[in-house]
């Protein structure tokens, strides 16, 4: 009771000044919003989380209440926050709660929701990077990568086909959510790969004849010394019948680390062989492990249903560039019966998160794939249920600071990606997520663009396209390739 | 004193200059505006309003796809063009009479309007270069009919930027028109001050303005491109409202740019007194004539009208339309004939018409997506696709056209055909997605308000006419799409469909265009399910063909009732073919339009597995 006096004092000191409507019915139920904002927990840092309710032209007047202050909005289907009023009142909230209190006008009479509440947590890294591309099939029409300021609705290109007509560009990466450090991919007739490092930017030619395609699935380690890759011969099929739409496939994969001082690819016969598929790699936070995913190879597509990924990793010494030469099965495809894509270490080395769907890898088209979570300690594993919908989750990312994560979802409407951002605690433990904050609550509606590969990222990326122009219409620095 | 005949004469040619474009318009390029108003989306939204009008260049495009959406009613496009040109025309007489008020040479302000009807007869250029090029002109008449030195001077800094923001690239030709004025009106201020006079300030103040508006021209759109829009340089001084490819500037920008001011230029070396040349204007028409002959032969491409006709009729679904069409326009090319098949397999006549018509074997039946950036043949390709029941097939299509417009807008078609491909499949929240934009347009809301309706309702959609039926015919059993392999995928449709008419005769289709006779046979016993009255002749042709391969007795019992007329016109056909050394010409007189004839003389490459 203590705990709900004081929004309850601020509620009647708001009420007698914001032109909330002295009579009104009491619905004992959450307001049906768009997006569902009940339960769920923000950063202190986030933007105004505009909503709009279900009934697009009803009235509105929302109470937002903190412990010490608060402030009314109306609307009229759709509520605009004031910035300065809610940054304000996340800061006077931080990791306490601020109660939303809607009434609408529904049949010529005000009807007061049941209040719920939104938990206010530390702050999320500023900015997040992703890939706006229509959820297509193979073309593509206006694309790029973005940076979005999570505090504000700022978006900005860091590099799209505007600059580079026609052209294709994916799998953006950064250094432990360092702007500074950062690599993605073009493709088409410029087609290379962008390093972007202590402020220079170097355009590579990661294709040899050892390896089966250029640099894909990338994932840098954590001294900036080298960059894990996978190397794919990828193919995209289209099923004909209503529940599936396409179905992205390897017929052949391996992995290489590529060593940014000696310009060489390195890799093993334990993480290169012919007898299975291996790919997403990723370093553990030490550095000294390469978690990746592997599936004995079959015949493609032909037995696309059958290739299940497990869990691997396998050890690795920075100071030589070597591998271990054991491999260890984290999750085991044979004993789940499902298959394990993009693994992601947690930056205090704590969990590792990763998508489990029927088969194959690009997880994506598969509505069944959910978001899990490894325990590194203990070797358990469980579902982040807490997070999951019954559609798609797939790609995934950390904060900085290993407390919140973001991940894309298809939940919205099955097709288009959305990234969602949810808190998690010492344990594991996982709040209800949120779509990011858009201005205008219609956006995601409206958009006919997928956010993909969202990646946390601590400041503003500097280097964009306009810096890059010069050196990606160079010839690229040929890499060269090792065992070890 | 005003001279009447003048006056008459440039009423006389002002009305055929504008009926001709509006009767070209309606009555003989119709199909391309038609055309070019489903690839584009226009939303009546504030955001949709922001969007656009935030480039450089914005505004023009912005009007441009607003008057376009109007080529959906049928007279709504030539008379906006016609009343675009004509603004543009009479603003242009009243710039270049500032120049020279000779009204002898008024046919000069018919060369922009005249340039801009030209390149609209060709799809990539949309109707925002006419809008952005009306921009300038309006720009250039406010401008020079600003009075005093200075004033001008400023008006045409902000007149500049103004239209760089509004109409983009239109700026370069507001600032030649700019310089031009100053520098004819330089020259006869010099001249007016006499040779060997000091040369008055007058003349320099002009020489150092159009020096300002050149640098002007020049530093916007490094500024735009080095500040705020990440953008190529061609992007940052033409904008994307000129062509809609973004690859590069066709010279008929350049073109469209740098006349106004080369008339203005003309018009200043014009004599300007009061007489009236009468015999430099029958010069002028005939000049202007073949002006108009020789660009229009340029410009206009009626292959490319004919195809977008076929399209149209099978967009809208006028199979009888487009079949009576076929009769007076036969297929010029794979696309139309892919889509007179189509009409023919909807209206039930495949089996009994489709030799009418010269076939190219697979590639006049089906059109493949050839990834190479390309939207026209996935547009087209998704209707075959979406009638025989792929509904798959047709999404990935339609999606694949969308995402390779030229200009990177949606079309609005392509919206509509995914809102029903994804409400067959069950795809509700994506489907409303379309619908709820559609919604936002003007002429496709009333369809999305009534599909909305379908949405979520099972019921509804299985009753539905079409896509009841679509729901249907789908395939039972998963297997990846290619058109590499449709004759499978067609197996497939009628194994699990055998009511699919279209699905059958597309395979009946196959074989027969393949010369495929053994499958053809094994093929024809199936249509027992289809429930027809009668074999199709085409279907008769190939049966008696491969009849008469083994007895010269027709008369030998089938198992399929073969007509009476088609064995005595085979019994014809063969006797002229195995008896005539020179069989080809008078067949092609006799029976050009069997399949005996096709087998024989078409497409020789294709193998005939008998």
């Amino acid at each position: 009771m203590q705990k709900i006096i004081p929004y309850i004092v601020i509620s009647l000191l708001l009420a007698s000044c914001s032109g909330i409507p002295g009579e009104f019915t009491e619905k004992d139920s959450r307001p049906p919003l768009v997006p569902d904002l009940s339960g769920i927990t923000i950063p202190v840092n986030l933007a105004p989380l505009n909503f709009r309710f279900a009934d697009p032209s009803g009235r509105l007047v929302v109470l937002f209440n903190g412990r010490n202050s608060g402030f009314s909005v109306k609307g009229r289907g759709k509520i605009i926050i004031p910035p300065g009023k809610w940054k304000k009142l996340l800061e006077g909230s931080l990791n306490d709660s601020i109660a939303i209190t809607l009434f609408s006008r529904q049949n010529n009479q005000w009807v007061k929701y049941r209040p719920f509440y939104v938990h206010v947590k530390s702050p999320i890294d500023q900015y997040l990077v992703y890939r706006l591309i229509a959820p297509g099939y193979e073309s593509w029409s206006e694309m790029g990568i973005y940076q979005r300021d999570l505090t504000s609705y700022r978006q900005d290109p860091v590099i799209d086909n505007r600059l580079l007509t026609g052209n294709c560009m994916n799998c953006h990466s950064f250094n432990r959510n360092d702007p500074g450090q950062m690599m993605f991919h073009l493709r088409g007739n410029i087609g290379a790969t962008m390093l972007v490092k202590d402020g220079n930017v170097t355009k590579l030619d990661t294709k040899t004849k050892e390896t089966l395609s250029n640099c894909v699935y990338p994932y840098w380690h954590p001294t900036g010394a080298y960059i894990a890759y996978s190397v794919n011969l990828i193919s995209q099929v289209f099923h004909t019948t209503p529940g599936k739409r396409i179905e992205v496939m390897d017929s052949k994969s391996d992995l290489v680390v590529y060593d940014i001082n000696s310009n060489k690819l390195l890799t093993s016969g334990l993480i290169s062989g012919e007898s299975s598929f291996e790919t997403f790699p990723s370093f553990s936070p030490d550095g000294r492990y390469l978690y990746f995913c592997s599936a004995q190879a079959r015949p493609m597509p032909e037995e696309y249903d059958n290739v299940r990924y497990s869990l691997c990793r396998i050890a690795f010494d920075p100071e030589s560039g070597t591998f271990g030469r054991s491999v260890d099965t984290l999750v085991c495809a044979e004993k789940t019966g499902k298959s394990v894509s993009f693994p992601r270490p947690s930056h205090d080395g704590r969990f590792l998160m990763f998508t489990l769907s029927d088969y194959g890898n690009f997880s994506i088209w598969h509505r069944e794939a959910d978001l899990f979570l490894l325990d590194l300690s203990t070797g358990s594993f469980r579902e982040i249920g807490e997070a999951n919908s019954e559609d798609t989750e797939s790609y995934h990312s950390w904060s900085s600071g290993s407390r919140w994560f973001v991940f894309s979802s298809r939940r919205m409407d099955g097709l288009y990606t959305r990234p969602y951002i949810a808190w998690i605690d010492e344990s594991g433990k996982s709040t209800k997520p949120f779509p990011v904050p858009q201005k205008d609550p219609y956006f995601y509606d409206n958009s006919l663009l997928s956010f993909n590969v969202p990646e946390l990222v601590s400041g503003r990326v500097k280097v964009d396209g306009r810096d890059m122009t010069e050196e990606i219409l160079s010839p690229g620095k040929k890499v060269l390739f090792e065992i070890k | 004193m005003p001279d009447n005949k003048l006056k008459y004469s440039e009423l006389i040619f002002t009305g055929i200059f504008m009926s001709g474009i509006f009767i070209f318009f309606t009555f003989f390029y119709s199909s391309h505006l038609h055309f070019e108003e489903q690839v584009r989306l226009f939303l009546l939204t504030g955001d949709y309003f922001i969007s656009t009008v935030r480039y450089p260049g914005g505004f023009a495009g912005y009007t441009g796809d607003f008057l376009t959406q109007f080529w959906h009613l049928p007279v709504a496009g030539p008379v906006i063009i016609t009343s675009l040109l004509f603004a543009m025309q009479q603003l242009f007489r009243r710039v270049l009479v500032k120049i020279n008020p000779n009204g002898s040479f008024f046919i000069l302000s018919f060369l922009p309007s005249l340039n801009c009807a030209m390149i609209l007869c060709d799809e990539f250029y949309p109707v925002s270069a006419v809008t952005g090029m009306l921009v300038a002109i309006l720009s250039a008449l406010i401008y020079t009919g600003v009075k005093g030195t200075g004033r001008r001077f400023i008006s045409g800094i902000v007149l500049l930027f103004v239209t760089y923001f509004l109409a983009g690239g239109s700026f370069i030709p507001l600032m030649m028109m700019m310089v031009v004025h100053e520098t004819v009106k330089a020259v006869k201020s010099r001249r007016a001050t006499g040779k060997g006079s000091k040369e008055p300030v007058e003349v320099t103040m002009r020489f150092w303005q159009s020096l300002v508006y050149i640098l002007i021209v020049i530093l916007i759109p490094l500024g735009v491109k080095g500040f705020l829009i990440m953008e190529p340089l061609n992007l940052a001084y033409i904008s994307e409202f000129y062509y809609d490819l973004r690859t590069g500037v066709p010279v008929a920008v350049p073109v469209l740019f740098a006349l106004p001011a080369v008339a203005m230029i003309i018009m200043a070396f014009l004599p300007s007194g009061e007489k009236v040349y009468h015999r430099s204007l029958y010069f002028q028409y005939i000049l202007f004539a073949a002006i108009v002959f020789a660009g229009f032969r340029q410009w206009t491409n009626f292959g490319a009208e004919r195809t977008m006709r076929y399209d149209y009729l099978v967009r809208n679904e006028r199979w009888d339309d487009l079949i009576e069409y076929a009769e007076k326009k036969p297929p010029r090319n794979n696309l139309s004939l892919a889509m007179l098949n189509l009409a023919l397999a909807k209206t039930g006549r495949m089996g009994d018409m489709m030799f009418r018509y010269p076939q190219s074997g697979t590639a006049g039946l089906f059109i493949p997506f050839t990834r190479e950036r390309e939207y026209v043949a996935p547009m087209l390709g998704n209707e075959i696709l979406f009638h025989l029941g792929l509904v798959n097939a047709s999404q990935e299509y339609t999606f694949e056209s969308m995402e390779t417009i030229p200009d990177y807008n949606k079309g609005a078609r392509h919206l509509k055909r995914l809102a029903e491909t994804n409400l067959i499949n069950g795809n509700y929240e994506v489907s409303r997605k379309y619908i709820n934009i559609l919604k936002k347009t003007m002429f496709y809301s009333k369809w999305a308000r009534q599909t909305e309706m379908y949405l979520g309702n099972e019921e509804m959609i299985n009753n539905h006419p079409a896509w009841g039926a679509m729901r249907k015919m789908q395939p039972e059993d998963d297997f990846f799409f290619r058109i590499e392999n449709i004759e499978a995928v067609l197996n497939m449709l009628v194994r699990d469909n055998p009511q699919n008419k279209v699905a059958f005769q597309y395979l009946m289709g196959f074989y027969l265009v393949n010369k495929d006779l053994r499958n053809v046979m094994n093929t024809v016993p199936k249509m027992n399910a289809l429930g027809l009255d009668r074999i199709p002749s085409s279907w008769e042709e190939a049966i008696m063909y491969v009849v008469g391969l083994s007895t010269t007795n027709l008369e030998v019992t089938l198992p399929f009732k073969v007509s009476r007329e088609t064995k005595e016109r085979m019994k014809a056909y063969a006797q002229i073919y195995t008896t005539n050394p020179n069989a080809k010409p008078v067949l092609a007189g006799k029976f050009p339009d069997t399949y005996w004839y096709y087998l024989h003389f078409k497409n020789p490459d294709l193998k005939n597995s008998n």
